[in-house]
This record gives structure tokens, C-alpha cells and sequence, in this order.
């Protein structure tokens, strides 16, 4: 390793902190252009195809089952090796997949290329984790990781437009093929961008850069150990991360609710029309884009990179709006968007800094395992969104529905307070290692 | 940058809550104007207090654009009520001002307390007039927002500033605004009373008032204003619940007013029980403070003892052997020029150097005698007492003196022996000097590890004991220097009880 003057240190920092930030965004706004395309085509294939109501469930539940094993499973072996070209290729596999999948005509074809599709799709998330805690230091980590959650915003409202015009002018098989073919140009593109962490470019790491001292003591309590001696000790065995992950549930049941459920239950008890409905979802969105945004500065600014107080202070935000979503008395549009608005902004900051949160609790080389890990959860709460749910409001209605959402939004903030009561001592003597 | 960061954050939180706060008091109370001065006055009081100056404006422009939006969409309808802001900035102005004088917490809370009562108070004067609810309804409904939010914001406030110096600083601060143990018995509480509601509200109505109080007080008594503070919001949430549940409280004043009874009651509790746990600690303090400090002054008593022991004994060294071996030289020379065959006034002169020096010599062995009994270092402490007995002479005066000594050995410490030594002397010399007595008994013995010394007579006693026995004050002061008790009977008689130690080393090791 060469040494560097401390101008040219700088200039290389400066370069490639921006330089990852946007390609990141750009890489992971593809995964979802290529995640959720086929939602779109779906009834157009459906009759095409003639596939019954059960197929595309099956269809959906054997994707996400790939994609949250692939991503616990990725996240190790990202970490492990450090490969600069992982997520390049997985978005390159995942477009040549959609391309695939355009041209299958039986269900075994179909579902195979799917979960394979789900597969390659956990290739996206662990080494953006990597980079992320890598290239930026603990007090501003919360600014940037915000930024990057930014795309998740983006192709969740991309998407939708590009696959409807797409669909509606060549067809649905245009609508899985244009998102390959840019999946893959992107990909490749991908894997001359990005590279590994500072050490492998020759410079110090970021603590040492920034002088960050919360960043300088990850660094410390981050020796180099083995794989699976992470795992146990900084992930398995890690109260914190077991809490967060519990939270991540509810945060994650609340808002794959609200995005499922939300314009049924607008349409089926305020009256409002499908394509209204669907314009405050994507609000739903939007006030999520803002809410990660701030809450990842925030937290930086506010409270010097401590993520718990931010998180409780969206938790009580978020309990209040879920509970005025449902109670709600009048059918007033403008009042219900603004609230689906509110619940969005207060429901993304937890689920972004939970996830930021984790990375900084564990092992620093373990970014990309403790992500994949909280993925299990968050797809727990997921399926929680799903059928649990739909037995709560056969039983007790809408009413029933918003209950457990409130109890789950007050619970996520209870489940906090131990967290950040433990204080640091505690956390010292989890993430430190054990060897003495 | 930062500043404007921030504002716009603030501002989007802060219109995003109280939109959420507006919703939910719409739906208790129906009415938009009254939903405005519900919770949001909660919400806007304690953050006007709790945040710098510089955010008003975005507080208060976010909430006009509010309020103008409401009133476009039909859901408020009086333009009056965009002065509700305004009001507020007075009593937040007058509590920040007054912030830095008050230091702890339950007197902080007192103040958001005051401001809640000021500004429903201006509330009602002011919109309130002007609404077509009546007076008393706006008074309550901005006294039970503010009462049931301002103080748990500042609960919240508290424990997040005090989370980001503990992290700062890396150590524990005492006190922290809110502990587990605390979360975990209110949410019990809570779970407990909403089953007990969900069971028995409809038979039981007036159950409800025991279910709610009972869990503030013993909230407030067990954690202070913390408990009294998270206990009044969980209360309010319960009664809500139950509104929702079974129908209670169907008139709108009902629950304000239980709302904001219930809050007041554990709230209040919450301070006095702080304020008296804060007293009671400081009693504790100065407590701890005095005990050490008499503690110091006896262990300072007594080495003061001891060393003047010491310091006796060495001065007692140095008469007997250097002066007292002079003298007697002297007294031998003047002898043998007395012998020698020269005039007569050789004869006076060494006749007189004769009587000085045998006058010197026995005001020498009377300062020894007073400086260091020498009977101590001929005899055991049995016989030395009979001894300065004896020198009293009482059978020759009539009395009738018994001496009772039964201490199976003699004390190890010098000390304690000479101090034994000295009581007796003293109190012998006060009895055949003032008492007038005709009974005089001593007695000394051994209970446990205590040497017991117990001397009474029939006599007259002290008319004055405190002006008469000075010479005893010190005795008893050295007695207490060393551990030891002191007891005085004046009846038919006197009769002194003295109890000593009899290990000295173990009272200061």
C-alpha cells in the first residue's frame, strides 16, 4: 500500500464517496425495476397464459422466499469475499432473467426463472450495506444511508409508470424486456463503478479520515475474526440486534399493510376511486422518501450518529398517525392522503435507521450478513402483512385491523427503550470481542 | 444549511403530528374548533417551551397554514381561531423565562403546569368568546390537551437529552428521566386494566374511576413524577379505549373532565412524592455528613488523649531522672561544704542551698506525683486505689469508705489505667472536698468488654454540677474520647456510673 499525502487522500475521498452514492442509487433503483415488473404484467399474462389466482401466489411467495434466504445468504458471502463485481452481476443476472422469463410459456419455466429471478435480487442490498458503513463514518452515516434509501422511493414510483406505458403501448412482454435490457447495460456499467473499501483503494479507513471517534471505536471493536465467529458472537448473540430485528417486524407489518391493504380499505369504506387510491399510495411513498431523508440527517445532527432516539421519536409519531388514520371521522379525501402521507413519512425512517442501526451494533465487516439477517425479519413481518391480517379483519373487521397496526406502532417504540437504556456499556460488552 | 435543515424538519414533524393530534380529537369531540384546542394545544405549549426561540415562526406559520387549510376545507370554520397560536407564545415565553431559575425536574414540571393553566385560560378569553361552545367547554378542552401532552413531551424531551449527554459523555447519569422497570409496570398496568375493562365495563361502570386512579397513584408513589406523568397518558389512552369499547362517556365535558382529573391527580402526586424523595435524600446527605464529622472529632478526642499520655509520661522521664539526680547531687555537695571547716557565713549559704534544693526536690516529686501518678509504676492498679485511699484518710473523718475492686486482670492499655486512676482521684477529691458524705462506695468491674466503674455516696452532691465539676467535665470528655459512657444519678446522693472500653485499639484501628 502507497502511502498518500493527506491532499491527495481527500480528493480520492471526496471522489469516490459521491461517485458510490449515485451509482448505488442508480444499481438499486434497477433491482426494483426488475423486482416488480411482472406485477404489472400479471393481469395481462393471466389471461394470456392462462394462469389461475393460486399459480401467481405461488409465484409470489416462492420469490420471496428466495429473495430473503438470498440475502442472508449473500450478505455472508459478500462480506467474506469483499467482490466488487457482486452486485454488478446480480443485477445482470436478474435482467437476463426478465428476458427469460418474457419467453416462457409453462409454469414450471415460469416459476423456476421467478425464484431464480428472487435469487439474484439478494444480490443487491448486502454490498450497498458494505459500502455504506465502509465509505462513511458514523456521524454523517445517517445523511447519506438516507440518500441512498432514496431509491428505494424512487423505483417503487418508477416502476409502476414506466411497466403501465410500456405494457400499454408494445405489450407485456415489452414490459419485462425493456427493464432487462436496461438491468443489464446497468449491470455491467455496475461492475466497472463500484469498488471495495477504502483499505483496498490504498487509503486509511473512514474514522481515520473523518476523525469520527464513535467510527473509531466500531473500527476497534471490529478486529478480524472468522465468518462464522461473527455470526455467533456480534449477530446471534447480540441482544440489540435481536431487538431491532423484532422491531423491524412491526415496522415492516405496518407498512406492507398500509401499501397492500391501504386502497381496498380507502375504496372500501371512505369511497374513494381506484386511481385516487392509488395517487395516495404513491404519497404514501413520497412522505416515506422525506422521512428517510430526515431521519437519517436528523439523527447525524440531532443526536451525534445515535440512532435509537430518532427511531423513538418516529415510533410516537407513527402511533399517533396510525391511530388518526383510524379514527379518522370524515370521509375527507384531502385528510386521508395527508394521513397516509404522515404514516409514510413516520413508518420509512424507522425501517431505513433499523437497518442502519444494526450495521453499526454488529462486526463492521459484517454490514452485508446483519441486513440479510434483519431481512428474515422484515419479510416475517411481510407475511404477517398478509394472511394473519386478513384472519383479523374476516373476525373483527377494519376496526380490528387498525388495532393491531396502533398496538404494533406503540409496541415498536417499547421495544426501543431497552435498547437505548442498555447505554454503551452494554453495547461495549456485546459488540467487543469475547477473547480474553 | 443546518438551521434550514432543521426548521423545514421541525416543521414537517411538527405539522404532521398536530394534523394527527387534530384527527384524533376530532373524533372526541366532533367539532373542529374544539379539536384545535384539544391536543395540538399540547403539542404546540411544549414545544414552544422546550425549543429555542428561533423556531418559532416555522412553528406557528406551519400551523396558520394548517389552520387555513382546515377552514378552506370546511373542516374548522372560525377564522378566529388562527389567533390560538399567537396566544400560546405568552405563557411559553413567560416559562422559558423563568426555565433557567428551576433547576429539577418536578419544579420544571410545575411551570408547564402553571403555562397549561395560562394559556387555557387565554384560550377561553379569546376564541372562546367568539365560538358558539360554551366558555367553560373551551377552558377544559385546552386544559385537558395541554395537561395530558405538555408533560409527557417533556418526559420525552428530558429523556432524549439526557440519552445523547450519556452517550456523549459515556457514563451513567443518576436519575434518568425513565427506567425499565418503570415501561414495563405501565404497560402492565395498562394490558391489566384494558382486560378488566374489556370483562366488566358494561356491569360496572364506576370500576372504571378505581381502575385508572389506582394505577396513578401507585405509579406516582413508586416512581415519581416520571410514573405520575406516563401513568396519566396511559390512563387517558385507557379511557378512550373504553370509550370506544362499551360507550362510556358519552358527553363530551364527562371525559374531558375525568381525563384531565386523573392526569392532574397522578401528575401532581408524581411532584410531591419527587419533591419529598429529593428532601428526604438531602436529609440523608447532611445526615451522612454530620455522622462522619463527630466521628472525626472523637477520633480526634481521643488520639488528643493519648498523646497527652505520652507527652506526661515523657515529661515525667525527664524531671525524675535528669532533675531529680541533680538535685540530690546538690544536696550532697552542699552537705559535705556544710562539713567543711570554713566561717559561718559558709555555714547559712550551704544551710540555704541545703533547704532550696530540698525544697525543689519536693515540688519536683509533687509535679511528677500530678503529672504521672508514680504509685502506677510502683503497684498494680489494685493497690494504688487502696493506696490514694488511704491517703484520703476517710476513717479518720468519719466516713465509711469501701473499695470493691474486682477485675480478674489488670487493663493492657497505660492509658486506661491511669484514666481509672484519675477518675477515682478526682471524684475521691470532690467527695471529701464538697460532698459531705458519710458512705462512700467504689466498685470496678468487668461486663463483657466493658470495665465498669461505679462510685456513689450519701452526700450532698453538686449544687452546680456543670460550674462545680470542671475538672470532672474533662473527665468525662475523655471518657466519651474513648469510647467510654458517663452516667450521673443525683439522688439521695451521688452515684456515677463510668463504663470504659477495655480494648482501646478496636475503637480506632
Amino acid at each position: 500500500m502507497s502511502q498518500m499525502s493527506a491532499s491527495l487522500v481527500d480528493k480520492n475521498y471526496r471522489y469516490w464517496r459521491v461517485h458510490l452514492l449515485l451509482s448505488m442509487v442508480i444499481g438499486y433503483a434497477a433491482f426494483y425495476l426488475t423486482r416488480k415488473s411482472v406485477n404489472f404484467a400479471m393481469p395481462v399474462m393471466q389471461l394470456e397464459l392462462g394462469l389461475t389466482k393460486g399459480d401467481i401466489g405461488l409465484l409470489g411467495t416462492l420469490f420471496y422466499l428466495a429473495y430473503g434466504s438470498s440475502k442472508f445468504v449473500s450478505g455472508i458471502y459478500s462480506d467474506k469475499t469483499g467482490a466488487r463485481w457482486f452486485m454488478g452481476v446480480g443485477l445482470l443476472m436478474t435482467g437476463v432473467l426478465n428476458i427469460l422469463f418474457a419467453f416462457c410459456h409453462s409454469l414450471t419455466a415460469l416459476l423456476v426463472v421467478w425464484t431464480l429471478n428472487g435469487f439474484f435480487q439478494g444480490w443487491g442490498w448486502p454490498p450497498c450495506a458494505r459500502l455504506l458503513t465502509h465509505w462513511y463514518s458514523r456521524n454523517e452515516r445517517g445523511f447519506w444511508w438516507g440518500c441512498w434509501n432514496t431509491s428505494i422511493n424512487i423505483g417503487g414510483a418508477a416502476v409502476p409508470l414506466l411497466s403501465g406505458l410500456l405494457a400499454s403501448m408494445w405489450g407485456w412482454q415489452a414490459a419485462l424486456l425493456v427493464p432487462g435490457v436496461v438491468a443489464i447495460v446497468i449491470g455491467l456499467w455496475l461492475c466497472r463503478q463500484l469498488c471495495g473499501t477504502p483499505e483496498q483503494q490504498g487509503l486509511p479507513t473512514v474514522g481515520a479520515w473523518r476523525r469520527d471517534p464513535l467510527e473509531l471505536r466500531q473500527e476497534q471493536q471490529s478486529p478480524p475474526m472468522s465468518m462464522t465467529q461473527i455470526l455467533r458472537q456480534t449477530i446471534l448473540q447480540n441482544r440489540t440486534i435481536w431487538l431491532l430485528g423484532v422491531s423491524y417486524v412491526l415496522v415492516y407489518l405496518i407498512r406492507i399493510a398500509l401499501n397492500d391493504w391501504g386502497n381496498i380499505w380507502l375504496a372500501e369504506n371512505h369511497g374513494v376511486n381506484l386511481l385516487s387510491a392509488n395517487a395516495t399510495l404513491s404519497l404514501f411513498e413520497l412522505g416515506g422518501l422525506l422521512g428517510a431523508l430526515f431521519a437519517g440527517w436528523g439523527s447525524d445532527l440531532l443526536f451525534r450518529g445515535q440512532r435509537a432516539p430518532m427511531i423513538l421519536l418516529f415510533s410516537l409519531g407513527l402511533f399517533v398517525t396510525v391511530t388518526a388514520l383510524w379514527l379518522a371521522p370524515v370521509h375527507h379525501f384531502g385528510l386521508l392522503a395527508l394521513s397516509f402521507f404522515s404514516i409514510g413519512f413516520f413508518v420509512f425512517g424507522p425501517q431505513m435507521l433499523i437497518g442502519l442501526a444494526a450495521t453499526e451494533y454488529s462486526h463492521k465487516d459484517a454490514a452485508g450478513t446483519v441486513t440479510g439477517f434483519l431481512g428474515l425479519f422484515a419479510y416475517l413481518g411481510a407475511a404477517l402483512a398478509g394472511w394473519p391480517l386478513a384472519v383479523v379483519m374476516q373476525h373483527y373487521g377494519w376496526s380490528g385491523f387498525f388495532a393491531v397496526l396502533t398496538l404494533a406502532s406503540a409496541c415498536v417504540g417499547l421495544l426501543l427503550m431497552p435498547m437505548m437504556m442498555a447505554g454503551i456499556s452494554k453495547r461495549e460488552l456485546s459488540a467487543a470481542p469475547p477473547d480474553i | 444549511m443546518r438551521k434550514l435543515g432543521l426548521t423545514l424538519f421541525l416543521a414537517i414533524f411538527y405539522s404532521l403530528c398536530w394534523l394527527a393530534l387534530w384527527s384524533i380529537s376530532f373524533y372526541l369531540t366532533q367539532n373542529g374548533q374544539q379539536a384545535m384546542l384539544l391536543l395540538p394545544q399540547g403539542l404546540r405549549l411544549a414545544l414552544m417551551t422546550l425549543l429555542s426561540r428561533r423556531y418559532w415562526p416555522a412553528m406557528l406559520l406551519s400551523e396558520a397554514a394548517i389552520g387555513v387549510w382546515l377552514h378552506s376545507e370546511q373542516l374548522q370554520t372560525h377564522w378566529i381561531m388562527l389567533l390560538s397560536p399567537l396566544l400560546s407564545l405568552l405563557p411559553a415565553a413567560l416559562v422559558q423565562h423563568l426555565w433557567r431559575r428551576f433547576t429539577l425536574y418536578w419544579q420544571r414540571l410545575l411551570l408547564l403546569l402553571g403555562a397549561v393553566a395560562g394559556n387555557s385560560l387565554l384560550q377561553m378569553a379569546v376564541p372562546g368568546l367568539w365560538l358558539s361552545a360554551p366558555l367553560s367547554q373551551t377552558l377544559l378542552a385546552s386544559f385537558t390537551g395541554g395537561i395530558l401532552l405538555t408533560p409527557f413531551i417533556y418526559l420525552i424531551y428530558e429523556y432524549l437529552k439526557q440519552q445523547h449527554l450519556q452517550n456523549l459523555l459515556a457514563q451513567q447519569i443518576p436519575d434518568p428521566p425513565l427506567r425499565t422497570s418503570l415501561l414495563i409496570w405501565c404497560s402492565l398496568f395498562f394490558a391489566l386494566a384494558v382486560c378488566l375493562q374489556m370483562s366488566l365495563a358494561p356491569e360496572v361502570e364506576r370500576l372504571l374511576i378505581i381502575l385508572v386512579f389506582l394505577p396513578n397513584v401507585v405509579m406516582a408513589y413508586a416512581f415519581g413524577w416520571q410514573g405520575g406523568v406516563l401513568a396519566a397518558v396511559l390512563g387517558s389512552l385507557m379511557i378512550t379505549v373504553t370509550r370506544q369499547m362499551s360507550g362510556a362517556f358519552h358527553d363530551l365535558l364527562e371525559l374531558e373532565l375525568f381525563l384531565s382529573t386523573q392526569a392532574l391527580l397522578g401528575i401532581g402526586l408524581g411532584i410531591a412524592i419527587s419533591r419529598q424523595q429529593q428532601l428526604a435524600s438531602h436529609l440523608n446527605r447532611y445526615r451522612l455528613q454530620l455522622e462522619q464529622e463527630l466521628d472525626t472529632r472523637r477520633q480526634l478526642t481521643e488520639r488528643l488523649v493519648h498523646t497527652e499520655e505520652a507527652v506526661r509520661k515523657e515529661i515525667a522521664r525527664e524531671l525524675h531522672d535528669e532533675i531529680g539526680q541533680n538535685i540530690t547531687a546538690i544536696q550532697i555537695q552542699a552537705m559535705l561544704v556544710d562539713r567543711s571547716p570554713h566561717g559561718p557565713a559558709t555555714h547559712s549559704a550551704a544551710k540555704q542551698i541545703g533547704e532550696l534544693s530540698q525544697r525543689i526536690h519536693q515540688t519536683t516529686r509533687q509535679l511528677l506525683r500530678q503529672l504521672r501518678p508514680p504509685v502506677l509504676d510502683e503497684m498494680s492498679l489494685d493497690k494504688a486505689l487502696h493506696h490514694l485511699a488511704d491517703e484520703f484518710a476517710f476513717p479518720q473523718q468519719g466516713i465509711d469508705f469501701q473499695l470493691d475492686y474486682r477485675l480478674s486482670e489488670l487493663p493492657r492499655d497505660e492509658t486506661l489505667t491511669f484514666t481509672l486512676y484519675r477518675l477515682v482521684q478526682e471524684l475521691l477529691n470532690n467527695i471529701s472536698k464538697h460532698a459531705a458524705a458519710t458512705q462512700v462506695h467504689i466498685s470496678l468491674t468487668k461486663q463483657e468488654s466493658m470495665l465498669v466503674l461505679e462510685v456513689s455516696d450519701n452526700g450532698v452532691g453538686f449544687a452546680h454540677p456543670l460550674k462545680e465539676g470542671f475538672g470532672l467535665r474533662g473527665i468525662e470528655e475523655r471518657v466519651r474520647a474513648l469510647g467510654g459512657e458517663w452516667l450521673l444519678e443525683q439522688r439521695s446522693g451521688t452515684h456515677i456510673i463510668v463504663k470504659l472500653p477495655t480494648d482501646l485499639q478496636r475503637t480506632h484501628p
